[in-house]
């Protein structure tokens, strides 16, 4: 009998990089998943490497780790793997790692037999004697609103903006905790850069003290602004505008103005007209809530 | 000698006869189930222990049962911002952040029925949104038919006066009765003039994914029924959405209140299910082409007759004695098969089979066949009767003999 000895060694390389392929084909999947902890009740533990480490919710897992649902407590967990991502509840107590509670919300998830035998109200409940206590007949007043999107007071702003006009140097640096407008002037280049390292927008916009046609002084928005509506920055972006012509002509004064909540730019031009030019009474010193800086640029 | 193919004969006589039986004492049973329907459906419901037993179904308790199933879906299409504290202006900036990212749709269920002061900023913010849905309310007309509706609330024409291309969808929900469960979502309601206006979730999905929104209008239903179970949508805080705006890309914002007492509606698997989250279901219901099958009447009215034609068919063949300990544990038995393979229709293939009735066939089938049984005795006493008074002499006769 002939036995071909020189194909076999080369038949056993090839069925291991078909065994290859398929156990990756088989794993990919499960090696990619995301694992987090979605939501938990009770004195959850998560173990990584023996050790216990801070528990929070969203906190990324790993398949290795050991979670340690207390009695009377629950974890979720959730997966990701290909942009879909689906929860999975313990509720019994004990340690168990990631994959193994998939498994078992998978198991129970797919006994229509149970879920229904406990759902059906002669069979006995599992919690029976625990109760829910939900509170009735209760109403609040005077809740404090979001402070991140609290309106500025368009007067405080108006007068940060007129003063600084008025007397064409920045009256009030800044309220906020940082410095967001800089301007510098380079060949005759002037340059407005803004940039919003904080957490929340930042609206921004450039009014300018000017003269209208018939020679008048007058408040409008300078050609370094945006008519119609706020340049707004998200937290981490910035923006910068260029003006090549020369920006101050007869006198004008240009002010740029950063707030951390919205404003409405009609009725800031409205009102710093009003104190600038016609001597409107200006509020007086501002509240810490109007967050806002103002810069001259000339 | 008996004559051997009178055997055959009178075995097949007595087959036709038990088959006619069944049918009479089935349609008798059809009769019964249906004049006692309502007053059961609500004993059905105290039995399976639902506390709005005063408006359920069957598929309400598959609905509960399939939600607290232990895995549940996080919907990657749809987000929440819930808009609780926030009042126009903390509204605008919102949609400002919006309008900076790239959404599929922004649906808005906020009503804005007055023009404030400082609403400039709104409209302005409005007037950037893209793909912006915006909802109305519509009341029923009395006195029409076929059913119409006109707008009862909606948003001042003023606040999308810059922008073109808003649409506006209904917020309103099909129901049995007001403030009753909210099973369904409309595809669509016809307006007085004879136009239409789409539901706010259809209008969500018809901005931002067209191609779900036509399976939507070729299936041709008024109405769909909502896809609830082991479903959950991202719900943020507008703090959240300004610090990760990105999280809006390629999804579809839903900016509604999550924690307003009047605007919680009873569902399925929630007896306060605030509206926009609603509005969120029936838009993913949509979108993953999650639909439900009903069966027509008669196929539900087919399955019943069938079965109880089974269950009574049996009790025929079985000898006395032991009869009615194996037809009572039969009848819960067969309950029982009907509650679990509705479930199974219900999770593995979309199917709503309404076992109400099913249930209550094979329930009243005994009832059915011993009110036959009885009355056929009765029958039998009456002719017995009948006959002893026409001709007694003729009877006394034969008693002699």
């Amino acid at each position: 009998m002939k036995t071909d000895h020189a194909s076999t060694p080369r038949r056993r390389a090839l069925l291991r990089v078909a065994l290859a392929i398929i156990m990756t084909a088989v794993f990919a999947p499960a090696a990619m998943a995301q694992y987090a902890l979605h939501n938990y009740e009770g004195a959850v533990k998560v173990l990584r490497s023996n050790q216990s480490v801070a528990v929070t919710k969203g906190m990324a897992l790993q398949a290795p780790d050991y979670i340690e649902v207390p009695s009377g407590g629950w974890v979720e967990v959730s997966s990701t793997i290909g942009g879909k991502t689906n929860i999975y509840r313990q509720t019994d107590a004990g340690t168990f790692k990631v994959p193994q509670i998939i498994n078992n919300a998978k198991r129970q998830a797919s006994d229509q037999s149970s879920a229904l035998w406990n759902s059906m109200s002669f069979a006995k409940d599992k919690k029976s004697g625990a109760m829910v206590y939900d509170a009735a007949g209760m109403v609040t007043r005077d809740r404090v609103s979001a402070q991140a999107f609290e309106p500025v007071d368009s007067l405080q702003l108006a007068w940060a903006v007129a003063t600084a006009l008025a007397d064409n140097k920045p009256e009030i640096a800044s309220l906020l905790d940082w410095g967001p407008l800089r301007h510098s002037e380079n060949d005759g280049i002037i340059s407005l850069d803004a940039s919003n390292p904080s957490a929340s927008p930042l609206w921004v916009n450039v009014l300018c003290l000017t003269k209208d046609e018939a020679g008048n002084r007058t408040v409008d928005i300078s050609t370094l602004g945006q008519p119609g509506a706020n340049f707004l920055l998200l937290p981490g972006q910035s923006m910068s505008r260029r003006q090549i012509m020369p920006l101050a002509v007869d006198g004008e004064v240009h002010v740029a103005v950063a707030s951390a909540s919205p404003f409405d730019l009609q009725a800031l031009i409205s009102n710093v007209k009003a104190m600038l030019l016609n001597g409107s009474s200006r509020p007086k010193s501002p509240s810490s809530a109007a967050a806002m800086a103002t810069l001259t640029l000339d | 000698m008996p004559d051997p193919t009178q055997a055959p004969k009178g075995q097949r006589n007595k087959l036709l006869s038990m088959c006619l039986q069944t049918v009479g004492i089935v349609l008798l049973a059809w009769i019964l189930s249906a004049l006692i329907l309502a007053p059961f459906s609500f004993s059905t419901g105290s039995l399976l222990s639902n506390g709005q037993a005063n408006d359920f179904t069957v598929n309400d308790f598959y609905n509960l049962v399939a939600n607290g199933r232990a895995v549940r879906s996080l919907d990657n299409d749809v987000v929440i911002v819930n808009i609780d504290q926030c009042g126009r202006p903390e509204i605008a900036a919102l949609l400002d952040i919006l309008s900076m990212q790239d959404p599929k749709a922004v649906g808005l269920d906020v009503i804005f029925p007055d023009e404030r002061e400082g609403d400039e900023i709104l409209i302005d913010a409005i007037a950037r949104t893209p793909n912006l849905v915006m909802v109305k309310k519509l009341q029923q007309m009395g006195g029409v038919n076929p059913p119409a509706f006109s707008t009862e609330i909606e948003s001042y024409p003023g606040l999308t006066a810059y922008n073109d291309e808003v649409t506006f969808g209904a917020a309103n929900f099909p129901q049995s009765v007001s403030k009753s469960t909210v099973r369904r979502f409309a595809t669509s309601l016809p307006l007085a003039d004879g136009d239409s206006i789409m539901s706010f979730a259809s209008a969500l999905a018809f901005k931002a994914f067209p191609e779900a929104y036509l399976d939507l209008s070729n299936r041709g239903n008024e109405t769909e029924y909502i896809s609830f179970p082991s479903r959950e949508f991202r719900v943020l805080e507008p703090e959240d959405l300004a610090a990760d705006p990105s999280v809006a890309d390629g999804r579809i914002v839903l900016l509604g209140a999550m924690t307003q007492y009047s605007d919680f509606h009873p569902t399925p698997i929630d007896a306060a299910m605030p509206g926009v989250l609603i509005h969120a279901y029936s838009l993913a219901t949509i979108l993953q082409h999650d639909y439900f099958t009903e069966p027509s009447t008669f196929v539900i009215g087919l399955i019943a007759a069938l079965l109880s034609a089974l269950l009574i068919f049996f009790s025929m063949c079985i000898p006395g004695g032991v009869k009615g300990l194996v037809l009572r544990l039969l009848q819960l038995a067969l309950l029982l098969v009907i509650i679990r393979v509705g479930y199974w229709l219900f999770i593995t293939h979309h199917i709503l089979l309404d076992i109400s009735y099913t249930v209550l066939m094979v329930t009243f089938s005994f009832f059915a066949s011993d009110i036959w049984t009885g009355c056929a005795t009765i029958g039998e006493w009456g002719k017995k009767l009948w006959h002893r008074r026409k001709s007694p002499t003729k009877s006394v006769i034969l008693n002699e003999n």
